[in-house]
């Protein structure tokens, strides 16, 4: 059944955007916090102009890898609904503080620095909650039969995969957000915040391919998984390919420019980056929702629902990008706003 | 029986009780914002789009709150009914995926309005304003949708426990859909429309006499336009909804009317508690043969009662009919104050800026809680009066609850999120009204400032 491996495909799709706008988002709100608490306001200040209209709609996508997941595979709806109500409560309780106390912080006229503290540690620890679903899905934390799934804590706190996937998620998160707030401050105009950025990009970077290439080849992982991974080499060498000439972009001289790199093309190759490594992991891990017990197509709902979702989905697109360049344009593009 | 239904029930019951109220306010301000913008620009009166600034304010503050409990219900949906949603996955998953683009619109134009309505043209900003209304009134139809199949699922066939010939868009026709959805959202106009006009009622009431006038009597004639619209139609919606009910359900209307015995003659009780063990609804009053007519629109129409079912299918009667008696009850306080307000604007009629009588102000006071109180005795009545079922007929709710067994674990740390949420809101709410006082935002103490700017640190939230 074709059509599931097609619903699985258009998950990650929105999985991968999430990583990417979360990333920013999570990230911003821990930068900020750092530079308020450094005292390097230029760097503060851009920071907080990007959080300040984006963070509702990076929200939309996590509810809408939920949802996705309800109606393409029901069936892998309810086993994660089960073995994650403890994590994923968690990941709803920092969600929730994080949302409220920005708006807060927003609305009061001199919010304490601890509204802000509660984004920027929320933005560190929440990547962290997140990519722990990966090993999860992977296999060997879950037991049980359909009845009774239940998660092994025990054996998933003991495990060093976990901890390498934490390490990877974390500066994944920051290196992400980093790059991108580099060019923003560029946009912007502002020197000081760009130099700021950069130096944090520089050590997160390497940070997060080491944690990578740790969790997803030198720790312990299940056999079925370990053997497809490695079949997908080439993807991930392409992606470091990528991820260096990012590094390389953000320090390369600009002729006639006060401060060398080239913070757009960094983007640009970040998100080549991550899209190569997701989707050479993607396909290692696509016959399998859940090992062992959820596979992709025993997971899947039915065509017709499968078909009115599809539509769904693609006029949804159709209304959501549209949206979102304009967003873009006036909170990312305009000059009036970047430095006001 | 799965031991964890309890808990399961009391946290989402917990967590459901305190997203609608922001949810109700998340419909209803931004229609009010939308008629703010529209006649400010009607009437070029610079009152309204202060109104609309001073609103959009609330606005920003709720939306933390909001979108925090969103998310919270959306994904514990999931973890808390797995099963349940297993089965909605299947047949009834597209108005989740409608919701989540329906709310994406929200976003999107909630921060254009918010942070850019200075930037743009006038026409765009009230566009903005009115999609936000839309997007927002959208996400409560889709929703309600889903709810509406729970009270009386449709588009599947149920084959030896599988489900077969699934029709995922028929599945949204349910029959409950037409009234439910449009109660849902004329209600929360209706309760919206009077939280505004209880926090002018406050704020007029303290103000200092005749610089404010001109402003809040015009907050207060909009509020209550709507209100008195919405209240209308709130009657109309639950008239339609009760004989529905009446029609299709008719096992949650007699446990929400406290009738045990079948009649062609049936009395409407108000206020009486219906005892399951005896059969017989003690106390309230009873009025003769106005049930048979509110259920049928005949004097001698034929009600079905409890007994006519088996005990199995009963909801816990002594809450239902409770809980319904007091959903009516804050209906008609709403239609009586609505009606004392325009009875003082016919017989003031005098001077414009003359402020309504304390009696009335503070009688608007106390009907803001009020009204949102009467949101959430609709929603308990509207879950409890379905058990034992979630999925009528298909799934009970034992059945749909998870088997993991932490809802216990979570039930205090939820509590104290939302504890925590609901004072940050209030706090937010009251620093932010003490440090834009409508005084500065009128210009201070000589009178209206015709300036645009005015209410710019109101809605940029400083």
């Amino acid at each position: 059944m074709s059509s599931a491996f097609d619903a699985a495909g258009l998950i990650w799709l929105v999985i991968f955007v999430y990583a990417l706008a979360g990333s920013v988002d999570l990230g911003a709100t821990f930068w900020r916090m750092v530079f308020a608490r450094s005292g390097d306001h230029e760097a503060e200040r851009i920071a907080a102009r990007y959080v300040s209209p984006l963070w509702e709609a990076a929200n939309v996508f996590l509810v809408l890898i939920a949802v996705a997941m309800v109606g393409f595979f029901p069936g892998a709806s309810y086993a994660y609904g089960t073995v994650l109500l403890l994590p994923a409560s968690l990941i709803l309780i920092l969600l929730a503080l994080r949302g409220s106390f920005l708006a807060f912080a927003h609305a009061a006229p001199n919010p304490p620095r601890a509204f802000w503290d509660v984004g920027g540690v929320t933005g560190l620890l929440l990547p962290a909650v997140l990519v722990s679903v990966l090993p999860v899905s992977e296999g060997g934390f879950v037991g049980g039969t359909d009845g009774h799934l239940t998660l092994q804590f025990g054996a998933l706190a003991t495990s060093p995969t976990l901890y390498a996937y934490l390490v990877f998620g974390v500066a994944a998160s920051l290196f992400i957000s980093a790059t991108f707030l580099s060019d923003y401050a560029r946009t912007a105009g502002n020197d000081a915040a760009y130099r700021s950025y950069r130096r944090h990009a520089t050590w997160t970077g390497p940070l997060m391919v080491i944690a990578g290439v740790a969790a997803l080849f030198l720790m312990p992982s299940p056999g079925w998984f370990h053997d497809r991974l490695q079949a997908q080499w080439p993807w991930f060498l392409v992606s470091l390919v990528s991820f260096a000439l990012a590094l390389g972009a953000l320090w390369s001289p600009v002729p006639g420019a006060p401060t060398s790199g080239r913070p757009r093309w960094a983007v640009v190759l970040v998100g080549v980056q991550l899209a190569l490594a997701d989707i050479g992991y993607g396909i290692a891990h696509a016959p399998y929702l859940l090992y062992p017990q959820v596979s992709t197509v025993a997971g899947f709902s039915n065509q017709a629902m499968f078909s009115g979702l599809v539509w769904v989905v693609v006029i949804g697109l159709c209304v959501l990008v549209p949206g979102f360049v304009w967003l873009w344009r006036l909170f990312v593009l305009d000059p009036r706003y970047t430095r006001s | 029986m799965n031991p964890n239904v309890g808990l399961t029930r009391a946290l989402f019951g917990t967590s459901l009780a305190f997203h609608i109220i922001f949810a109700t306010m998340g419909v209803g301000l931004p229609l009010l914002i939308a008629l703010a913008e529209i006649l400010a620009l009607w009437r070029r009166d610079p009152l309204y789009r202060l109104m609309a600034r001073r609103w959009a304010a609330f606005f920003a503050v709720f939306l933390g709150a909001s979108v925090a409990s969103g998310t919270i219900v959306a994904l514990q949906l999931q973890l808390l009914w797995p099963a349940f949603m297993r089965l909605a996955g299947q047949i009834i998953a597209l108005p989740f995926a409608i919701e989540v683009f329906a709310f994406f619109i929200e976003a999107v134009f909630t921060a254009v309005y918010l942070y850019a309505g200075d930037r743009i043209r006038p026409g765009l900003r009230i566009f903005s304003a009115l999609l936000v209304a839309v997007g927002a009134g959208a996400s409560a139809l889709l929703i309600t949708d889903v709810n509406a199949f729970m009270n009386t699922p449709t588009g599947f066939t149920l084959q030896d426990g599988r489900l077969v010939d699934v029709h995922p868009w028929r599945a949204m026709l349910s029959p409950a859909m037409p009234t439910e959805i449009t109660h849902v959202l004329v209600t929360a106009y209706l309760a919206v429309a009077f939280a505004l006009a209880a926090f002018c009622a406050v704020a007029w009431l303290r103000g200092a006499p005749g610089r404010e006038n001109d402003y809040r009597r015009r907050e207060l004639s909009l509020t209550m336009g709507v209100a008195t619209v919405a209240g209308v139609l709130t009657a109309i919606t639950g008239d339609l909804s009760g004989k529905f009910l009446a029609a299709v359900q008719p096992v949650k209307f007699a446990a929400a009317e406290g009738l045990f015995q079948t009649s062609s003659a049936a009395a409407l009780n108000v206020g009486g508690i219906p005892v399951a063990t005896t059969g017989v609804t003690r106390g309230g009053i009873d009025i003769p043969r106005l049930l048979s007519w509110l259920a049928t629109g005949r004097w001698h129409g034929q009600v079905q009662g409890l007994f006519a079912f088996p005990r199995s299918d009963w909801p816990p009667i002594g809450v239902t009919h409770p809980l319904f008696d007091l959903m009516v009850t804050v209906g008609g306080l709403a239609l009586l104050a609505a009606a004392l307000y325009w009875l003082w604007r016919w017989r003031s009629g005098g001077p414009a800026e003359a402020r309504p009588p304390r009696w009335l102000l503070q009688g608007l006071v106390v009907m803001g809680p009020i009204a949102m109180s009467g949101i959430e005795f609709g929603w308990i009545f509207a879950e409890i009066g379905r058990q034992p079922w979630t999925v009528t007929g298909v799934m009970t709710t034992a059945q749909a609850a998870t088997t993991t067994p932490y809802a216990g674990t979570l039930f205090f740390p939820f509590v104290g999120l939302y504890l925590l949420l609901a004072i940050g809101t209030v706090l937010a709410v009251r620093t932010h009204l003490r440090s834009h006082p409508l005084g500065v935002d009128l210009g201070g103490p000589s009178g209206p400032a015709p300036g645009d700017g005015a209410g710019r640190r109101a809605v940029m939230g400083g």
